[in-house]
């Protein structure tokens, strides 16, 4: 394990070598990867194609980092603390005309105080999520991702670019009843850019995969437990058992456009991608046991995710002023299965027979974006100081019917950043300063609270999507120039507060170190 | 051809934008109280309609022409039970009905009701769950059924029997066409002559599958709820060898029937055991006895070729019964004739939980507890309780 991960460290940043004889490269510094991302929008559109429109720089860096998560402001699917320690790698490249990039990441990561998720993200598996009400579990998790893009000319004006994603991981808690969840995820999108003048229009396809096994056991001898599957705003079925087995699959196919304007010192990209998942949640289990004999379908959710960005670049000397807008709409379709476990043929094996399946959930989650960023750089290329400010608007609404149940909210957060790099001597040292403030702009819920798990899960999640907080920030990083092949070690950390009006807070405390080269 | 691309693609993008198509039913019930009720009769009759995958039931009570009227009804698997009660000449009588139906559709359904009367012996409390050593191991020697007197008069309990219906309700039940029967794999009897065992109004005996206190004994369970010493009567199995280990301070049931005859006797820890108590015809052991022996049953066995032999016991001869199940979801398995019990009733935490069920008090006359009895287990009974044998206050 060890070897393959130290081969794949090597294959993400060993292709420096060649780098090196282009003198006339700035040099990387810690914030190279990030001015490679803001001026190049193409990046975020999914479409590797665009890979080739970075900027001169070739930054490659490998470092480690430790994330410190604290405090009772958090979801109700989340632990009271995080602990996360990773080891990463990632880099930009050029062979000939091929523009590559690479990155690894390594997490091992701890989350304490947990109280009602069994699941390794639930955002993913929301409404349908499995919990107990055993309190207090800690899940020990390790991942490790891939991800790469490769941008190659076909023609004078036909760019390919191919991206893909690979993460892959176990998570464990450590108290009965303790599930053990296998997640895996797979990204893959090609791409293709036409150039015409001052015109670029891009197009990408894009497929996902993602899966989660979850068996959960229970260890101590003669002893059951209740798990609670979720269907939406306090609404469950339950099992008893001393284990239970769940298998999420989900898979995502998509397209996304781009469509690219540059005149003189402005550029204006304009995309959108859409996309179409199905989600099955079935489980193991008869009716007082859990065994993947017997599989009971529990639900299926259909969703659409859609967004548009337009990224306006206007370039003026050494600043640059970015504009980004962008839409982003999500809609769930939640569908539950009637069945009942009945004695079939003539043997008398015990199956689900399904009956019917009801179409029950519904949720639709808009975010609206505004950004502006000015971003000023030396004569040579390097990041002097960067100031961002926007505001998002959220609005959520989910409803389930029969009994008919409804939730909906929405709010804005502000945000403001502050970055400036300064240099002593041969040294570079950086501040950031950021901001953000949330308010709540309408909430309404409408819940049975004579439920259990709609009092114990339902309502405090509500009440901490729906609550408003100030967080302010700072980060710290100090860069010294390194000899021979490496360009900088650095040193950062960063800190953020949020304290919520209602009295609870989350401290996040994130330290990195690592080489640049 | 653009025109159609643009169409098809909104109609992509909207088609999951678009809320739920759920489907909701009407279900009309109406309850058939017999030739000769009276529109008083049909009045007030509490009708409960239960989905049985979700937990969840809704509560009407009929109106003069005994019918009822559900908005709303979610597709699924419903039980429809139905309990009335009337007051004649001082005499209570209960009125149960039960059905069970898919609702994938508007419904109309009839539910017949049928008539009963409270019983003088009552069960109180069954403690089937068992409990934790604090080893981890299962225990269940702790196990107990307490017959109380629910009438303001002395009631004798001797020659009163306790009854194991045949399924464990983990399948359809193998006799659900016998309809004036029950069929039991265990029968044990309160030892006498109808005279030698009273029980005083408001007053209970406990039945204890080992009359031990358990909490001190060394073989017993310092974790189990119970100190059943001084109980009144343990059910104890005669073996050559000391199988079972007989409470010496505790008098011994009457063995009469024992069809899987182990080293002792164990209702199932998980719910599964439905139990009734039987007044069976005959005054002494070998009348009785001979009774079981005129009305014994064979059912094949699916693991070999030995058949066992249970006993059918009349309706008419059960007293009071009991219909306990795993959970909600085996309630479909149900066992007895809502003439019987028209409900159900479990403990939902499950095998050695420390909990039992317990009867509801319907109210204190005198400083004498009167319990509920509508044979509604589901009505009657309280879930998931602490065991109490001998307390009858709240």
């Amino acid at each position: 394990m060890k070897i393959k991960l130290a081969i794949l460290f090597l294959i993400s940043i060993g292709f420096r070598e060649n780098l090196l004889c282009q003198d006339e490269l700035p040099k990387s510094n810690l914030y190279s990867i990030r001015q490679i991302e803001l001026s190049t929008p193409w990046l975020q559109t999914g479409n590797a194609s665009g890979l080739f429109l970075i900027p001169d720089l070739f930054p490659a860096e490998i470092k480690l980092g430790f994330d410190f998560q604290e405090g009772d402001f958090h979801s109700i699917y989340e632990g009271k603390t995080l602990q996360n320690y990773s080891l990463s790698s990632r880099s930009y490249r050029k062979i000939n005309k091929t523009y590559l990039y690479g990155s690894l990441n390594y997490r091992k990561g701890y989350e304490y105080g947990l109280n009602f998720s069994n699941l390794n993200s639930p955002d993913k598996n929301y409404p349908y999520i499995m919990a107990d009400t055993i309190g207090n579990d800690t899940y020990d998790r390790e991942f490790i991702s891939l991800e790469g893009m490769i941008s190659s000319p076909l023609s004078d004006r036909l760019n390919w670019g191919l991206k893909f994603g690979y993460e892959v991981g176990v998570a464990a808690q450590n108290r009965d009843p303790r599930p053990e969840n296998k997640a895996m995820q797979l990204t893959v999108s090609p791409g293709l850019l036409y150039r015409a003048g001052k015109i670029k229009l891009g197009a990408n396809f894009n497929y996902e995969y993602y899966n989660e096994d979850v068996d959960v056991d229970v260890i101590e001898a003669n002893q059951q437990h209740t798990l609670f599957l979720q269907h939406g705003l306090g609404n469950y079925t339950y099992h008893q058992s001393s284990s239970f087995y769940r298998l999420y699959q989900q898979h995502q196919i998509g397209a996304g456009m781009q469509f690219d304007f540059i005149s003189g010192n402005f550029s204006n990209l304009l995309y959108s991608r859409f996309d179409y998942l199905w989600q099955t949640v079935d489980d193991g289990r008869a009716a007082s046991m859990a065994n993947w004999s017997f599989v009971k379908n529990d639900a299926r959710m259909d969703g659409i995710n859609w967004n548009i960005h337009n990224v306006a670049i206007l370039r003026k000397g050494n600043k640059s002023h970015l504009i980004e807008t962008s839409l982003k709409i999500d809609s769930r379709l939640g569908t539950e299965y009637i069945q009942r476990l009945e004695k079939v043929g003539e043997t008398d094996l015990e199956r689900w027979v399904t009956y019917a399946s009801e179409q029950k959930y519904y949720s639709m989650s808009t975010h609206a974006d505004f950004n502006y960023n000015l971003m000023n750089e030396s004569p040579g290329g390097r990041l002097n100081s960067l100031l961002n400010a926007g505001v998002g608007y959220t609005k959520f609404m989910e409803e389930y019917y029969l009994p008919n149940l409804s939730r909906a909210f929405s709010n804005l957060v502000f945000t403001v950043g502050w970055l400036k790099r300064t240099n002593f001597s041969k040294a570079d040292f950086s501040t950031e300063l950021k901001l953000s403030y949330k308010v709540s702009l309408e909430k309404d819920q409408n819940i049975d609270l004579s439920k259990p798990i709609a009092k114990k899960i339902q309502v405090p999640e509500f009440e901490y999507q729906t609550c408003d907080y100030f967080s302010p920030g700072i980060a710290f990083s100090y860069e010294i120039p390194a000899k021979k092949i490496l360009d900088k070690y650095f040193i950062k950390t960063d800190f953020n507060w949020m304290q919520s009006t209602t009295g609870y807070y989350r401290a996040t405390i994130n330290l990195t170190t690592g080489i640049i080269f | 051809m653009k025109n159609i691309l643009t169409l098809a693609l909104m109609l992509l993008l909207f088609s999951c934008l678009k809320e739920p198509d759920h489907r909701s039913f009407l279900v009309d019930i109406t309850v058939d109280f017999g030739e000769g009720s009276s529109a008083y009769d049909r009045t007030g009759a509490k009708v409960i309609l239960s989905n049985q995958l979700k937990s969840y039931s809704f509560e009407l009570n009929t109106n003069s022409e005994g019918k009822v009227r559900f908005h709303s009804i979610e597709p699924g698997f419903y039980s429809v039970a139905v309990t009335h009660s009337m007051t004649v000449g001082g005499i209570i009588y209960y009125f149960n009905g039960l059905k069970n139906f898919p609702v994938f559709d508007s419904v109309t359904e009839i539910i017949q009701v049928k008539e009963s009367k409270a019983s003088a012996f009552v069960i109180k409390e069954f403690y089937y769950s068992g409990s934790l050593t604090s080893s981890g191991k299962s225990y269940n020697s702790d196990q107990y059924i307490e017959i109380f007197n629910n009438t303001g008069e002395k009631q004798f309990a001797d020659g009163m029997s306790v009854i194991e219906h045949e399924s464990y309700a983990i399948g359809d039940n193998f006799w659900k066409n016998l309809h004036d029967t029950i069929v039991a794999k265990m029968i044990w009897t309160i030892p006498g002559n109808g005279t030698q065992v009273p029980v005083e109004p408001g007053k209970s005996i406990v039945l204890a599958k080992d009359g031990i206190n358990h909490k001190d004994d060394p073989n017993g369970n310092p974790l189990a709820p119970v100190n059943l010493g001084n109980a009144d009567f343990e059910f104890f199995v005669r073996w050559d060898t000391d199988k079972d280990a007989d409470a010496p301070a505790v008098p011994n049931l009457i063995e009469d029937l024992f069809v899987f005859r182990g080293s002792d006797i164990a209702f199932h820890v998980n719910g599964g055991s439905a139990v009734a108590l039987a007044k069976i015809p005959g005054t002494t052991p070998e009348e009785r006895k001979d009774y079981i022996n005129h009305h014994l049953v064979t059912k094949e066995s699916v693991s070999g070729p030995n058949s066992k032999f249970y006993a059918k016991i009349a309706n008419k001869y059960i007293t009071d019964a009991v219909e306990v199940t795993w959970d909600d979801a085996h309630a479909i398995y149900k066992r007895f004739p809502i003439d019987l019990d028209a409900g159900y009733t479990y403990v939902p935490s499950g095998s050695n939980s420390g909990k039992c069920i317990r009867r509801k008090i319907k109210e204190v006359v005198n400083g004498r507890t009167i319990y509920m009895d509508t044979n509604n287990s589901t009505e009657d009974f309280l879930k998931d309780v602490t065991p109490r044998p001998w307390i009858y206050e709240n």
